[in-house]
């Protein structure tokens, strides 16, 4: 059983009320080192196995818990304080690793950004506001476009910090992008997760910015890591995408008396390779095509993988 | 030349204003019943007096709102005799050729309208998914007989930020029976495929067929071109703008930040800026139709509309009057 603390963990993570998936990735890896240390390694694998159902887009997140589940699983005859301990190191190497990837990404895109380009992007993406960051530092002048991006809104967020940062900030309502697109020189999207065949799952939205972007001929760059890249789907999984938390979609149709309006919102969408440019990481920027390759690199050919829900099972089984 | 404008008049011009009244049609009959209760409230004997005083409150309806060309539309057509009339002849005269203007728009408002959802239903088939944006009563029309001859709909409404006029629309098929789905502005291309024809209002057509309607529309339109999914507009064809055909481009109105984020967020961040534009321009390579009173027509026929209502030579007049002003 997972404790009732750790329970609303799941669901802050299942509803994307944590909107960047590195932060998103950061919180949950700090869940399982908390229900390890103190419920054992069956807590610990029960919550890791929950958490990552309940957001299976984030490939970061997946990435991330197989690699401390390895790490468990290979010492788990050893007492549990050491086994804690092993656990709170990897986490920590793999943050570490998630912060050095954030900052080669924006490296290498920040080369791509000339002097007085306007840029639009939506969501908030840890990736996408350090690029903007080097820019300014460069003292290079730059405009940035941000959706609001509801259902959430997180783009109040990315505007509000880009503006702190001193960046000269347009915040648009979603619908006005194909409006805008005309005065953009680069859209700078981030990922959930990157598929196989470069498909980009990001926040839902970004696919039709990608569309107004393309009919506009504007590029499109997504600024991501490698971390984030999707070894399962290459073995044919499907990216299944959750619904967001639409609390206040129908807060607002219930102080209207609207109760009996249903509410589709989906949390994601995906953007074909198609509309893509590029693809930056820590190794560089690559055609959408490429990331097969890249998969490729990481996890072998064919990828061998650590089959995360079995492992996770079988430490749940032995318990401890 | 000091007659006031009666408050009733003062009151639905700002209501158009300040977008208590909207949509295209609705500001459209709204305009003509201002301009029926002002010439009935005119309290003087001079009838040259009275010609200023409905051009004055012609004018002041036109300034409300910039891009929604039922407006000038409907006070042209309401006070264009009178204003065009070589002389006035009794108050009492002048004023019933306006009233008699007002109540015939008005008349021709709600036929065109009753067409509308006669015509553009035929083109629902029983079980279609119909997405819709905003708030357009010539769509609703068409949804609601669409359901009354028994056609089984279900309709995807927009949010339609930063007003939400999605859920007007949610409410109107609700209460008309039709299972009504909100959805969020940015998830329209993730459920795309789920519909099978897009239908919106316009708020105005451009000579060239092109439809100024809600922002968001053009983006939907987009979407709906990439997927192979028809996309109609429904609108009366006083909607079509003469204007357009001198090359005169529709103004863009933008509204105020305060529509998008609260004033605290604004003087949070002094130096960041909200664009919010109210409409954008669909191309008419992207429409499948113009749903209108007058028939389904292809966008490029929309010329053939204008000339239909203001006849060829009046079209033609229209283009070089404003050649001459330029000049």
């Amino acid at each position: 059983m997972v404790r009732p603390e750790l329970e609303e963990a799941v669901e802050r993570v299942r509803t994307g009320r944590i909107a960047s998936s590195t932060e998103a990735t950061f919180f949950a890896l700090d869940k399982m080192l908390q229900a390890l240390a103190e419920g054992g390694v069956g807590e610990f694998a029960e919550l890791a196995l929950r958490l990552t159902r309940a957001r299976p887009t984030s490939a970061l997140l997946v990435n991330a818990t197989r690699e401390l589940v390895r790490e468990v699983a290979e010492h788990r005859g050893e007492p549990l304080e050491e086994i804690a301990e092993r656990a709170r190191r990897k986490v920590e190497e793999l943050k570490g690793r998630i912060r050095s990837a954030i900052e080669a990404s924006a490296a290498v895109a920040e080369r791509r950004i000339e002097p007085g380009d306007t840029l639009l992007t939506t969501s908030y993406s840890l990736f996408v506001k350090q690029v903007v960051r080097n820019v300014l530092e460069r003292g290079r002048d730059v405009r940035v476009v941000v959706t609001e991006s509801r259902p959430g809104g997180e783009g109040l967020r990315m505007a509000s910090e880009l503006s702190s940062m001193g960046c000269d900030v347009t915040l648009v309502v979603d619908s006005a992008v194909r409006y805008v697109m005309k005065g953009v020189d680069k859209v700078l999207l981030s990922a959930e997760c990157v598929t196989a065949n470069g498909a980009v799952v990001n926040k839902v939205g970004s696919s039709q910015i990608a569309l107004a972007a393309h009919e506009a001929r504007v590029r499109v760059f997504v600024v991501t890591t490698s971390m984030k890249f999707s070894p399962e789907t290459v073995v044919g999984e499907l990216v299944e995408i959750p619904e967001a938390d639409a609390s206040e979609v129908r807060e607002l149709l219930r102080k209207k008396g609207l109760e009996g309006v249903k509410v589709k919102a989906p949390l994601f969408d995906v953007t074909p390779p198609e509309y893509i440019d590029a693809i930056i990481t820590e190794r560089g920027l690559m055609a959408p095509s490429f990331a097969m390759m890249a998969v490729r690199d990481l996890y072998g050919w064919p990828p061998k993988l650590l089959p995360l829900e079995e492992a996770l099972r079988e430490l749940m089984k032995g318990g401890g | 030349m000091g007659l006031a404008v009666p408050e009733e008049v003062a009151r639905i011009a700002s209501d158009i204003r300040e977008m208590r009244v909207r949509g295209a049609g609705r500001i459209a009959k709204a305009a003509a019943t201002a301009l029926m209760v002002a010439a009935e409230r005119y309290p003087g004997s001079d009838a040259r007096e009275f010609r200023e005083y409905i051009r004055r409150v012609a004018e002041l309806l036109l300034k409300t709102r910039p891009t929604a060309v039922s407006l000038p539309n409907a006070v042209s057509y309401v006070v264009g005799p009178l204003l065009r009339a070589p002389h006035v002849g009794s108050v009492e005269e002048a004023r019933r050729l306006v009233v008699e203007r007002a109540s015939s728009f008005i008349r021709y408002a709600d036929e065109a309208l009753e067409r509308i959802a006669e015509i553009g239903s035929r083109l629902v088939r029983d079980g279609d998914v119909v997405l819709t944006h905003c708030n357009s009563l010539a769509v609703v029309s068409i949804i609601k007989r669409a359901a009354q001859r028994g056609k089984r709909v279900s309709v995807y409404a927009t949010e339609t930020r930063p007003l939400f006029q999605g859920h007007v629309t949610a409410r109107m098929l609700l209460e008309a029976g039709v299972d009504v789905t909100l959805i969020p502005d940015s998830s329209v291309r993730s459920l795309i495929r789920r519909v099978d024809k897009v239908i919106v209002g316009a708020d105005a057509v451009a000579a060239n067929g092109a439809v100024v309607n809600k922002i968001g529309t053009s983006l939907i339109a987009l979407i709906a071109r990439e997927h192979g999914v028809d996309f109609y507009v429904a609108t009366e064809t006083y909607k079509f703008s003469p204007f357009t055909l001198s090359g005169e481009p529709v103004v863009i109105e933008e509204r105020p930040p305060t529509e998008v984020v609260p004033q605290e967020f604004l003087d949070k961040h002094p130096r960041l800026r909200v664009l919010n534009p109210s409409f954008d321009v669909t191309p008419p390579g992207y429409i499948t139709g113009i749903i209108t009173e007058v028939g389904v027509i292809p966008p490029s026929a929309a010329l053939l509309v204008l000339e239909e209502i203001y006849g060829r030579e009046g079209v033609r007049e229209q283009a070089s009057v404003a050649v001459d002003e330029e000049a």
